[in-house]
């Protein structure tokens, strides 16, 4: 007999509770190190002079035929281990799949709920069926043609990947039969990992599932038949910002040599060029993306754009604009009309490359330069621009190359990838990927498409001061922030007090921090896309479940890790009025407190109770704008 | 800016709304020998239309006692707040047929405008000056704890010069206090912040420092930011290049408790016109009652 205590509340996760004994009987649970027994003791163990149980960090649940044991698209902080039966894992197709970003209720819900102090544990909004609020960009993965199901036994762990990344689970998992499961919280997990027996074996099924998954949900690897994407998978590798590869988060710089492509699991990747007027970031890429095409690509240097009379065709010759080119009459112009043909000039136009641009600049001419049309004094130029000198129309053309089926010689990197924070990439053999794409049409479209997206380089946002500070106040993996219109805002706060009353009289945010333009970027957790708060709690009680808020629970032993570890001061430490130690003269006991978007309200109080629109909650990164700045 | 286009439906209504009852009136004037008065039916309409368009408008202070009841937003309640409260003006001049009447009446309609004015006022201050505040006040800081900011402040500004010219007998206080935040953050506390200790002995030629810190600085911070900040370009300029980025720590703490000082009275600005607006409202509530009891009765 396993379990002991049924039941829920404050005290853990909902299920069964399992002792150390209970724990120490499964094979997962063995260690001969001291540290893993050492670490299970401290922290799970039943709380010294109180009956038993401690907190349930690890608890048996059991599932009958049909249920859900965990949905794909929900935030989840838990692992789970079959102990019993059978489930299957089903990869979401197309729309199935989506992070639940806030909680909403019907209104009729509404309705029955008005007067009625709302529960701190929130209902659970069933996937699909919740209304969205911010559309995340870092959305759970979904699949157009998902791999068949996977059967799960005995002895198989499942949900690993949202436990340690803290994304949307990938996977719903359904029971075949009556099946009990063990789930665990992080820090249980963690200890395995660290020092269990099964540390090494977790590690190595988790890598091959990420793999495995990340390829199986990545739409341009779709063309590809199953042996070729095992034969991709083989050579794959899961890179983590500890690889030996990655130093200061950098994956690759510019120049180079460009070996492979890499898939975004986790985490936010910076792609930039060094420009001589400072670092031009070209995107930012989030989970699901893909970067770093230049091996299938051709990066070599690209030819020099030419310059070609198209009117009357072929009157003059066709110069290429390298260095300095000089358009006239003059004898030493690089591009030289009759010298009798008076209404150009002696040195009518000149095109120079400066920085990586080409320049056009007319030489204070009699008749003028004309760029499509319209008269110009200098600006850049590119390929398909037609530029008219008096009665030649030239366009302006860069000479086409194949990308894949060019020589396959080194292939330079063109931009510096970045990863901004604990990223998780899947590295695929950039070789094997042309190879492939050489003997398969439909999957050399793809790649190819998917490839000039990126390649393309369209910037996140056009006005780079707009990246820039996104990316200088951190808010470029804020998913849900509390942002004040300073404009609107009369600093009455009610946004703070209607905080309060809905937390017990303790605010959660403090209305005060940078701005971005107008907007005041309040001190409130902004539901990162990598928490860092929540890791490495010793007793599992920050975390996610099932939607986007981080909770704290009852259980937190007021240690301020998570505190100490959020970038942002977004945690907070409140001394607990009634002291839970009978110590005397101990201080007084710390429990974190952070904003939890009001779980169980009807969307976040601060936001409905503010009377001048001013207080709204947003991600960030699609919301704000170069608008805003000025 | 509180009025923006999210009001237009409100605006529309509100129009449409008094310009029916203006021709109502107007009917209704035309349809009497001695015109509309509050004893007619009509008169009476508006009357109690008047008042009810008062009381939904003064619902909103009790709308935020309760600020985590789902009952609409904030924000619906503040455009009913506004726009009741304009249309309540129409209502009341026909229902008094823009006249004063007797003592009650009049003293109840005096405060009513007093109560419409304040409020047509309060609503242009929170039009415009909070964007003026956005512009003026960069380093804005939560009012409420605007003194312990300034504390706070005047310590660091402490710290700074010590850290050049030594312990400065004459700022016994602000020594005691940075002498028990080195003590705190060597404790351990969670609340700690990490302060430097004076510098012992004084750096040399640093009387200079001082003197300003004594003579401008000091007695600037202390008096919460009033009359002019200090300029410290000349000090800048005379020092030696490794106290500058001290001494523009200074200067920013001077401008800081300027922004502050300009802050504090925007707020007012923003803020005491409710404190004519929400009693007298309440005042006037009281006088109306009391009218319709006195015209029930009589």
């Amino acid at each position: 007999m396993l379990g002991r205590h049924a039941g829920s509340g404050s005290d853990g996760l909902e299920g069964q509770w399992l002792s150390l004994e209970d724990l120490a009987a499964l094979d997962l649970f063995k260690s001969g190190k001291r540290a893993f027994k050492v670490k299970l003791n401290g922290n799970f163990a039943p709380t010294a002079g109180q009956p038993e149980p401690g907190i349930k960090a690890a608890v048996r649940r059991e599932f009958q035929k049909g249920d859900v044991i965990c949905n794909a698209g929900e935030y989840g902080s838990t692992a789970f281990l079959i102990l019993e039966g059978t489930a299957t894992a089903t990869l979401p197709t197309g729309a199935e799949a989506r992070p639940i970003a806030g909680r909403t209720a019907g209104s009729l819900e509404r309705l029955a709920t008005l007067f009625r102090r709302r529960n701190r544990r929130a209902r659970r909004v069933p996937v699909g069926l919740a209304e969205l609020g911010e559309a995340s960009p870092y959305a759970t993965l979904s699949a157009m043609r998902p791999p068949a199901p996977r059967q799960l036994g005995p002895g198989d762990l499942f949900g690993v990947d949202a436990c340690i990344n803290f994304y949307p689970r990938e996977a719903t998992v359904r029971a075949e039969e009556r099946c009990v499961v063990l789930e665990m919280l992080r820090s249980v997990l963690d200890t395995i990992r660290d020092a269990g027996d099964a540390g090494p074996g977790i590690d190595a099924a988790y890598r091959d599932a990420a793999l495995r998954d990340q390829m199986a949900l990545t739409p341009w690897l779709q063309e590809l038949r199953e042996d070729e994407r095992g034969h991709l998978a083989a050579g794959a590798e899961l890179l983590t910002p500890d690889a030996d590869e990655v130093r200061d988060g950098v994956i690759y710089r510019e120049g180079d040599t460009a070996e492979a492509v890499y898939l975004v699991r986790a985490g936010t990747i910076k792609l930039a060029q060094q420009r001589s007027s400072g670092e031009l970031v070209f995107a930012y890429l989030g989970r699901g993306t893909a970067f770093g095409f230049e091996p299938v690509l051709d990066t070599r240097p690209p030819a020099p754009l030419q310059l070609v009379c198209v009117a009357p065709a072929g009157a003059l010759p066709t110069v290429s604009l390298e260095g300095v080119v000089t358009v006239g009459r003059k004898a030493d112009c690089q591009l030289r009309f009759p010298s009798d043909y008076r209404p150009v000039g002696r040195q009518h136009c000149r095109f120079a490359l400066r920085d990586g641009d080409l320049f056009l600049t007319d030489l204070d001419s009699m008749n003028g330069t004309l760029l499509n049309g319209e008269r110009v004094r200098e600006v850049i130029v590119t390929a398909g621009d037609r530029v008219t000198i008096v009665d030649y129309t030239f366009e302006i053309v860069r000479p086409d190359v194949d990308a894949t089926t060019s020589a396959d010689t080194p292939r330079v990197r063109v931009a510096t990838a970045t990863g901004l924070d604990n990223f998780e990439l899947v590295k695929l053999n950039g070789r094997e990927l042309r190879r492939l794409a050489a003997g398969n049409d439909a999957y050399r479209g793809a790649l190819l498409e998917i490839a000039r997206s990126v390649g393309a380089a369209v910037p996140v946002s056009a006005d780079p001061r707009v990246v820039s500070e996104l990316i200088g106040l951190n808010l470029y993996n804020s998913q849900n922030t509390l942002l004040i219109d300073l404009d609107r805002c009369t600093r009455c706060d009610e946004c703070v007090r209607a905080c309060a009353d809905a937390h017990g009289g303790v605010t959660r945010f403090t209305r005060d921090g940078p701005r971005f333009g107008k907007y005041l970027v309040t001190l409130a957790c902004r539901s990162c896309t990598d928490p860092k708060c929540m890791i490495g709690c010793p007793v599992g009680s920050i975390r996610r479940d099932g939607s986007l808020e981080i909770r704290i629970e009852d259980w937190c032993i007021g240690c301020q890790r998570c505190a100490n570890q959020c970038p942002f001061g977004n945690i907070n430490m409140v001394e607990l009025a009634a002291p839970v130690s009978t110590e005397p003269g101990g201080a007084a006991p710390l429990r974190a407190t952070v904003c939890d978007l009001c779980a169980g309200y009807d969307g976040p109080s601060c936001v409905y109770a503010c009377p001048h629109d001013a207080a709204i909650r947003v991600n960030p990164a699609a919301f704000l704008s170069a608008e805003d700045l000025r | 800016m509180l009025i923006n286009a999210d009001h237009r439906s409100w605006l529309v209504g509100t129009v449409v709304v008094g310009a029916l009852l203006t021709a109502g009136y107007v009917a209704s004037v035309r349809a009497t020998p001695y015109g509309a008065s509050g004893g007619s039916w009509p008169g009476l309409g508006f009357g109690v239309l008047g008042t009810a368009c008062m009381a939904l408008a003064g619902l909103l202070s009790a709308r935020k006692a309760v600020r985590t009841w789902r009952i609409g937003s904030a924000q619906q309640w503040m455009r009913m707040h506004i726009w009741l409260g304009l249309l309540a003006v129409p209502c009341i001049w026909f229902h008094s047929g823009f006249a004063f009447g007797g003592a009650l009446t009049t003293a109840l309609m005096v405060l009513f405008y007093v109560v419409i004015a304040s409020g047509v006022l309060g609503l242009a201050l929170q039009q415009f000056v909070p964007a003026l505040m956005t512009r003026r006040v960069p380093l804005e800081t939560v009012l409420g704890q605007m003194d312990q900011v300034i504390d706070g402040l005047a310590l660091d500004a402490y710290e700074a010069v010590a850290s050049i010219v030594g312990s400065i007998p004459e700022a016994a206080a602000e020594q005691q206090r940075l002498e028990a935040e080195i003590a705190a953050s060597q404790s351990g506390s969670w609340k700690a912040v990490a302060r430097q200790r004076p510098v012992d002995p004084p750096l040399p030629r640093s009387d200079d420092i001082k003197a300003v810190y004594l003579s401008a600085v000091r007695p600037y911070l202390a008096g919460a930011g009033r009359g002019t900040p200090p300029d410290l370009r000349p000090l800048l300029l005379a020092s030696p290049e490794e106290w500058r980025p001290k001494l523009d720590r200074l200067q920013g703490i001077c401008e800081e408790v300027r922004q502050l000082t300009v802050q504090r009275r925007l707020h007012a600005w923003l803020h005491t016109w409710l404190f004519v607006h929400a009693p007298l409202s309440l005042a006037l509530f009281v006088l109306v009652a009391v009218h319709i009891v006195v015209a029930l009765r009589y």
